[in-house]
């Protein structure tokens, strides 16, 4: 597929998604607990167009709302571990010494546990965890990939000519970081969010898929756990939360895949 | 820096990571709101007993002595103790290793069917450029990383145990390796679509190095070229990736182990939740964790051994 194209399809599936997650609860023809006693389990009609669920919701009222928590989950996921990992980077990378060690420590450690295990168990002890908990389980481990990344980056810059040039004419750290480092961090960190954007949203499937995800929205990863075991009686349930979620993750693995190319061309793989 | 001196110091740092990864359970399990022993009895429990199992978690001590008594269990390798239905505890560390050699198997399975798709597929479209196969291999990268274990599980599940009944279903005894293929193939997708890419854009840059080119001026044949020259420097970007993926390798082992019925850690984990088994879930999530740093140990140890740049790069 050429650049653009790539680049567009990404950017129409994010803006479906978007809408979907914004306006979902109204777009959708039916609240999301409504129970239509009358179908249960139901195929593709003209009142469901999707079907229903064995308890008689709605398939595309709960998909529909299910975007509005992965939208949620996957920026709110990243939002928070952009700033804080951006931030410690920043400081690990330009202040060195001590702090930089400890930084780097800290990342290792957050490195250390796979996956969505140390959201596994903080989830676990908090209970019945809902979107906020989620995306804060999600970034104590999720910041430490910035913190690197930034840390390499601003390592590099400190020894630029022109950083060193402002350093000479006598600007201070905030206004130095501010027109000279950032900007340069800026770029190679999108490609990141974008990319995390999709993790986050996997991570969240799999959560629910667990029992361990958000509780107070409908996610697809619960749909997932419920359609798994009614393939055979409604293969709609089995195939459709899976097939939004892997729509949502394509697209931002193509806008990702894109913006690297353009914003951070030195990085392959 | 020698060789041993570099292995030395990894060591350490290792040992260093895994004191703050057990530090950072500890805190998580104390620390993040909600109360494990009315979790664990629910909201209309009996005051007494919810005494009582405070004091068997050692929740009533102060977080310094807590802390002292869970190194102490974590030293004399126990980990804790289970609670299993009727009341019966066999220690944390047991069940582990009962079930960790089932999530080898499905890890090393994963890890099989991602090179046995990756490494042809890299360097034949790293040869021929530009080709279907390249093309087609550049979709697969795309596509391997959108696809969810949790909905590729139960789809493949369902054809070809269920409508093609090609494959075992799950809840039959494990025996062969046919009850491997499925599983292995979902858990290790998503890593063959990265290595994939990987092997490419190592291969495309071995093919265009100076040796590589001086070898095919002498005349030798393509294929001796790609394995002596070009495979050869492939190999540490390739092990590094692998060490990195693990993390990902373990975590999608959890939700395949579920999706299959599979005995395994993370069966062993799901099950601890459902039961509010805290000893077990805080010892899996620290034996998982674990395994992951000492394997990535291994891979740094390996890259020192193979690629002599790596004792210098500080």
């Amino acid at each position: 597929m050429p650049a653009s194209a790539r680049l567009r399809s990404g950017l129409a599936i994010l803006a479906l998604l978007g809408a979907a997650g914004l306006l979902g609860p109204l777009l959708a023809p039916f609240p999301v607990n409504a129970r239509d006693g009358s179908a249960l389990l139901a195929g593709p009609s003209a009142i469901h167009w999707l079907g229903t669920d064995e308890e008689g919701r709605d398939l595309l009222s709960l998909l529909l709302h299910g975007a509005r928590v992965a939208l949620l989950v996957g920026w709110g996921t990243v939002l928070a571990s952009a700033l804080v990992g951006t931030a410690l980077g920043l400081v690990s990378g330009l202040a060195g010494g001590r702090l930089d060690l400890a930084v780097q420590r800290l990342v290792e450690i957050a490195m250390a546990f796979p996956g969505v295990l140390l959201a596994i168990l903080l989830v676990f002890v908090a209970g019945r965890p809902g979107i906020a908990s989620v995306v804060l389980a999600l970034a104590l481990t999720g910041w430490a990939g910035y913190a690197r990344l930034v840390r390499g980056l601003a390592l590099s810059l400190r020894s630029r000519g022109w950083v060193e040039a402002g350093r000479m004419l006598g600007l201070g750290p905030p206004r130095l970081l501010v027109r000279h480092v950032l900007p340069a961090v800026a770029g190679p960190v999108l490609v990141l969010m974008t990319f995390q954007v999709g993790a986050a949203i996997l991570a969240e499937a799999g959560l629910s898929f667990l029992g361990l995800g958000p509780q107070d929205g409908a996610s697809w990863g619960t749909l997932l756990e419920q359609g798994a075991v009614l393939f055979v009686k409604a293969p709609l349930m089995g195939v459709a939360p899976g097939l939004a979620i892997a729509l949502a993750v394509l697209g931002v693995t193509l806008v990702g895949d894109e913006l690297r190319e353009r914003l951070d061309p030195r990085s392959e793989g | 820096m020698t060789t041993g001196a570099a292995a030395l110091h990894r060591l350490l740092a290792s040992a260093a990571t895994l004191l703050g990864v057990v530090t950072l359970v500890f805190l998580a399990v104390r620390l993040v709101p909600g109360d494990p022993v009315q979790n664990l009895l629910g909201d209309y429990a009996d005051q007494a007993e919810v005494r009582a199992l405070r004091a068997r978690l050692n929740l009533d001590q102060p977080l310094w002595r807590q802390y002292g008594s869970y190194l102490a269990a974590l030293a004399d390798g126990s980990l804790g103790t289970s609670v299993e239905a009727g009341g019966v505890g066999r220690t944390v560390a047991d069940r582990l290793l009962e079930v960790f050699p089932a999530t080898i198997d499905l890890a090393a399975a994963g890890l099989g069917f991602a090179l046995l798709l990756a490494l042809p597929l890299g360097f034949g479209s790293a040869l021929r450029r530009g080709s279907w196969l390249d093309r087609g291999a550049g979709a697969l990268a795309i596509a391997s990383a959108a696809l969810p274990v949790i909905w590729l599980g139960p789809v493949l599940l369902y054809l070809f145990s269920v409508r093609l009944r090609w494959l075992p279903l799950p809840g039959q005894p494990l025996d062969g390796p046919a009850h491997l293929v499925l599983p292995g193939v979902v858990l290790g997708l998503a890593l063959a679509g990265k290595l994939t890419r990987l092997v490419r854009t190592t291969a495309l840059e071995a093919l265009g190095a100076a040796h590589v080119f001086v070898a095919r001026a002498r005349g030798l044949r393509a294929r001796t070229v790609v394995l002596a020259h070009v495979a050869r420097a492939s190999l540490p970007p390739v092990i590094t990736l692998l060490g990195m993926q693990l993390a990902a390798l373990l975590g999608g082992a959890i939700l395949t182990e579920k999706i299959f019925g599979r005995p395994g850690v993370g069966s062993l984990l799901v099950d601890a939740i459902a039961r509010r088994d805290y000893d077990l879930v805080q010892g899996t999530v620290i034996f998982v964790a674990t395994v992951y740093v000492v394997a990535n140990l291994v891979v740094d140890l390996l890259l020192l051994a193979l690629d002599p740049r790596v004792r210098h790069a500080r």
